[in-house]
């Protein structure tokens, strides 16, 4: 009996370890990665109109939306980026914008300067270069921002990143640079006053830089296709490799618990600039992307943009990477898309808006949304917890043989036996010791709030269980769990002091 | 330009930042959330004067007094109604999502008066439904897309003082600096002496205790609400009358100063308000008329704020916040 | 006992220490430095003295206790020791190094642990993730080996799963590694900020109240665990609990805080029948 218990265990926890929270991750982590690079096979094979889109009938759809892959890559990636900061780092940042317009003034100084200044030709290493530069200037800016201010709290540190950028801005606005090729190749700089003479004019001041190459031709386009992609499947090796890692933990613990973590011998700010400047970096390459696609005057970097991008990220979820891809995506297209609403467009973005967080946070409605989604998921991990409570429970009277049977009790006998179980579980409302065996398993549900799921059951012979049996244990199950977790559990002492989880 | 001008106008335009920072202050110490919506009230605020003070068969003797207090009574009930709507769900959310809330507010009410003002027939609605007409002196319709000036409005020039040939203090200066200092003692009496002041303190500080005592979280909150919003109102009238321009996004940029004025002179601080608005007007004005560059303004004015708080990092007259351990 | 003696002088300073004829030390950790010595240790929050004059010192491999009615200070005296407070009088000298001015991630570094009277878990990351940030400090790697997925990265995440796994197995939770830590139930949320403490190889561990909301049997356990603790890790261990049984039954030397004062100090039986600490704790007897 006891063998047959242990292996009937062991193969309980086999099965339910199936998906363990170790392997859904490393699916989302897949997931995304290919859902992008299937979006980019179908887009630049429509691009350049291959074979493939026919299949996805890409023709049914607009040719602007040809226009949109280059600026969702950038997006996507000021998005993705500041989801580090805000959901993984757990600091509000308002000047995101900031730091990719540093990358964008950086961007057309340095792609002029390489392609009319130096000659270069390869498209692809001209923008590699520039990326590269545009990075390290808006990393090299983020890491002097950071420091006066990672060590402020919470709304402090908001209002301080929002100062910063438009600091940033107002500076850039009496920025002048131009390129001056008559007598070898130098860069000319002006600051605060246009003194500029002669030249090509890169950087204007207030005014609209000068367009990164052939502003929105067909023969960059597919090579910025390519850059985009690139662009984006780096931010998610960077994003990922960074979150899943010593670092990364550290970083999520200074969000969580700021005390705990330095008790833990962790120093805060240090992990805090790590996710600021590697965010900086990034939304400076998203910058020089963007330079190829748009002319923007640097008080085009403003406060509006930083929000617009944080909004694509709470909705998309804090620390939700591929949920931040499909916010940003479906936020820059529809708009874009419900242009024939045009003068109510904004509005209904607004009232979306709103409603969309008010819904979302309204605790009536999480009960709902909560009662739904344990409906769908299976929550394996409570067999788990299941099997170890009831072992440490007889553990101390070394009954080893009374904890596999309990836990054989449960889910073998479970016509007779499983009563056993239900009646201390019983809900305030129902005052029978025991429940009578013709309550229908929906009803347990019913009064449980929602479903377990297991995997097909055998009794110790070897058959396996019929419906209507399986259900009462998974519910049963389920009913044990919430009766454990409400804390009336298995104490059977006084609580002393300390209050409930 | 006369140092003391540039005083003068560095004070006005400083006490009309106080007095929009004083309703984000209140909002902030007692409800615990960036109203970001706040200076879009400012907006509504200088639209609502701007209309009323155009009615032609509402003007009593009073003249445009009577449509000052239409603004403010107007704005302290759209004030309230954000606050029921919009914020009071979220009492228990994440600030996060609280503050996305307040954005979406905000540009609600840009686009709201962006297409109220441009939808045809407006002045046809207040005239039929309501009664009121609305126009310029010789009946030409006053509603419409295009920007508006006020300063015809609200001519003070009668209340000038001449103190030599080159230095005039503009009336308008000295009613604006006039009434902002009455705002400040007025508030700071009404919460430091009268019961609602009392509950409104007591549940900056510690919200379950003041419930606990009896005091209507929800009534203090919204009397909140209606202050800041009623004297947004009268910023915006003065703002305009500054003068600049009045368009949907005219509340924005005025918001995110007094804003940073509330967190220079500590956010949650009546007087901190007070003094956070004055030093920033001031900066800005003598940025403005001493740096090379106007565009350069903006970078002072924000670096004031970093290194407040890199020597106060609560704020001049900020509380210290204590973590229990 | 000698085999422990031995394990004592292999780490640690072996010349003869005399001990004030206050301490209460036990006799195996005579012969060695304290961990911990306070000396007029105290601090002032504007015009109140939390704490004064506290003189404290902890054996090598001693677990000692600190009692107190509320407010006492006990959790203040704590955060001076972790340097989230830094003393405004006195000194304290933890394995030989003076702590002044330390911070609290150099206090961590240096030996001294801690759980938490309200818990302080990392509620949002997994009990496994949890235990894994005490182990920073102790398995490594750079961030430039983790972006590059480096074959050193794969060897020390290995290498800290399975370390975390092995120190949450002393409470036997290996098997809810996976579990959202802010989702467990209060006494296993308890026992993890415990494992976590251990997790960081501390020579000093402080317990802030480790069987609050433990009935009888459980508060049993831990003492046994927290015996087993101190045997196998080798390390001294301080704790603040109002739970007498546990505090009666497990700690060597304890000492009595009241007003921020101590009021006595000693063994279990000596603190038990002495009068001050009773009037402390249940006030005066009244005369006649």
């Amino acid at each position: 009996m006891q063998n047959n218990a242990s292996a009937l265990q062991e193969s309980v926890r086999r099965r339910s370890r199936a998906f363990s929270p170790k392997a859904r991750h490393i699916l989302y982590k897949s997931f995304t990665f290919l859902l992008v690079t299937l979006a980019f096979v179908i887009f630049y094979d429509w691009l350049c109109e291959g074979p493939v889109s026919g299949l996805f009938a890409m023709g049914k759809i607009s040719r602007s939306v040809k226009g949109y892959f280059v600026p969702v890559c950038a997006w996507v990636v000021a998005a993705v980026s500041l989801n580090l900061v805000v959901g993984f780092s757990g600091e509000l940042s308002l000047g995101h914008a900031g730091f990719m317009s540093i990358g964008y003034s950086t961007g057309i100084v340095v792609y002029n300067l390489l392609t009319k200044g130096y000659g270069w030709e390869n498209i692809y290493l001209s923008m590699a270069v520039t990326m590269l530069a545009a990075g390290l200037m808006a990393g090299i800016i983020g890491f002097l921002v950071g420091i006066p201010v990672l060590r402020l709290r919470g709304d402090y540190l908001a209002i301080v990143t929002l100062a910063c950028a438009e600091i940033i801005k107002s500076l850039l606005q009496c920025l002048y640079v131009s390129l001056d090729t008559t007598d070898g190749v130098r860069l000319l700089f002006a600051f605060p006053k246009n003194t500029l003479t002669g030249g090509t004019a890169l950087l204007k001041g207030p005014t609209a830089s000068a367009p990164i190459g052939t502003k929105g031709t067909t023969t960059d386009l597919p090579a910025l296709y390519i850059i985009g992609f690139a662009l984006v499947i780096l931010t998610l090796f960077v994003v990922f490799n960074l979150t899943d890692s010593r670092t990364g933990r550290a970083i999520k613990s200074t969000r969580d618990n700021r005390i705990a973590a330095e008790s833990m011998g962790i120093p805060v700010t240090r992990h805090k600039m790590i996710a600021f400047v590697t965010a900086a970096v990034l939304a400076g390459m998203a910058g020089a992307l963007l330079a190829n696609k748009s002319t923007y005057q640097p008080a085009n970097f403003n406060l509006d943009m930083s929000i617009m991008v944080l909004v694509y990220v709470v909705l998309g979820g804090l620390g939700n990477v591929l949920g931040t891809i499909f916010s940003t995506t479906a936020l820059y297209i529809l708009p874009e898309e419900l242009r024939f609403m045009k003068d109510y467009r904004m509005l209904v973005y607004a009232l979306v808006l709103i409603f969309a967080m008010v819904l979302s946070n309204n605790p009536v409605i999480k009960g709902w949304v909560t009662s739904i989604v344990s409906l769908v998921k299976r929550r394996r991990k409570s067999i788990n917890l299941f099997a170890e409570e009831s072992r440490n429970a007889f553990a101390a009277g070394d009954d080893a043989q009374g904890a596999n049977a309990r836990e054989v009790l449960v889910i073998e006998d479970a016509g007779e036996n499983e009563t056993a179980v239900q009646p201390e579980a019983a809900e305030p409302d129902s005052n029978q010791a025991e429940l009578p065996e013709e309550v229908p398993a929906e009803a347990l549900a019913a009064q449980a709030g929602g479903r377990l799921t297991l995997e097909r059951l055998y009794t110790a012979d070897g058959t396996p269980l019929d419906d209507e049996t399986q259900r009462r244990i998974e519910l049963g199950l389920m009913l044990y769990e919430a009766y454990v977790d409400s804390g009336k559990g298995k104490k059977k002492g006084k609580k002393k002091g300390g209050g409930k989880a | 330009m006369d140092i003391m001008s540039v005083i003068i106008n560095g004070l006005s335009i400083g006490s009309i930042y106080a007095i929009i920072a004083l309703g984000y202050t209140m909002v902030y110490g007692i409800a615990k959330m960036l109203n970001f919506a706040h200076g879009d009230v400012i907006m509504v605020g200088a639209y609502t004067f701007f209309a009323a003070a155009h009615a032609r068969n509402l003007n009593g003797p009073g003249g445009p007094f009577a449509a000052v207090l239409i603004a403010i009574v107007l704005c302290a009930l759209l004030g309230m109604a954000i606050e029921f709507l919009a914020y009071r769900s979220l009492r228990q959310a994440p600030s996060l999502a609280v503050l996305i809330t307040a954005i979406g507010v905000s540009y609600l009410l840009q686009n709201v008066m962006q297409t109220v003002m441009s939808l045809d027939g407006v002045d046809r609605f207040f005239k039929n439904v309501l009664g009121v007409v609305i126009s310029e002196n010789n009946d030409k319709p006053i509603f419409g897309a295009d920007t508006k000036m006020i300063t015809d409005l609200v001519n003070m020039q009668a209340l000038d003082i001449h103190l030599s040939d080159t230095l005039t203090i503009p009336g308008l200066a000295i009613v604006t600096i006039a009434v902002n200092m009455l705002i400040v003692v007025l508030l700071s009496l009404f919460v430091n002496y009268t019961k609602m002041g009392k509950a409104m303190r007591s549940v900056s500080e510690d919200r379950s205790a003041a419930q606990l005592m009896g005091i209507n979280v929800n009534r203090t909150i919204t009397v909140t609400f209606a202050i800041g919003s009623g004297l947004a109102a009268i910023a915006g009238i003065l703002y305009c009358a500054f003068p600049h321009e009045l368009v949907p996004t005219t509340g924005s940029i005025p918001g995110i100063k007094a804003f940073i004025a509330a967190v220079i002179g500590g956010i949650g601080s009546i007087p901190g308000a007070l003094i956070g608005g004055l030093l920033l007007g001031l900066v800005e004005q003598l940025s403005r008329s001493f740096l090379p560059v106007t565009e350069l303004t903006d970078a002072v004015v924000y670096s004031v704020l970093i290194i407040v708080l890199l020597f106060r990092p609560t704020g001049l007259l900020g509380k210290k916040i204590h973590e229990k351990v | 006992m000698t085999e422990r003696q031995e394990k004592q002088t292999r780490h640690s300073d072996t010349r003869m220490v005399p001990y004030p004829s206050k301490a209460i030390v036990p006799e195996r950790d005579l012969n060695v430095a304290p961990i911990l010595e306070t000396h007029h240790l105290g601090i002032q929050f504007g015009g109140l003295k939390a704490v004064d004059d506290f003189n404290l010192i902890i054996g090598r491999s001693e677990i000692a206790g600190l009692i107190g009615p509320n407010g006492a200070g006990k959790t203040t005296v704590f955060n001076m020791l972790t340097k989230v407070y830094e003393p405004t009088e006195g000194s304290v000298i933890f394995d030989g190094k003076d702590m002044m001015g330390k911070s609290i991630v150099q206090a961590s570094k240096l030996g001294i642990a801690r759980t938490f009277q309200n818990i302080r878990l990392f509620n949002q990351m997994t009990v496994e993730e949890n235990v894994r940030i005490g182990l920073h400090n102790q398995i490594k790697y750079t961030t430039a080996t983790a972006l590059l997925r480096l074959p050193n990265f794969w060897i020390k995440e290995h290498r800290q799963h399975k370390r975390a796994l092995e120190l949450l197995s002393i409470f036997g939770m290996e098997g809810m590694a996976d579990v959202r830590a802010g989702s467990l139930p209060y006494g296993a949320q308890r026992r993890l900020e415990i494992v976590r403490a251990l997790a960081t190889g501390p020579k000093l561990l402080l317990l802030d109240e480790p069987a609050a909301g433990m009935n009888p049997h459980e508060t049993e356990e831990l003492m046994n665990t927290i015996a087993r603790i101190r045997d196998e890790f080798n390390i001294a261990i301080l704790l603040i609990e109002h739970d007498m049984s546990l505090v009666m039954g497990v700690c060597e030397g304890i000492c009595v805080l009241n007003f921020g004062k101590v009021i006595a100090k000693g063994t279990a039986r000596e603190i038990q029948n002495n009068p001050v600490v009773i009037e402390a704790y249940l006030g005066k007897q009244k005369e006649g």
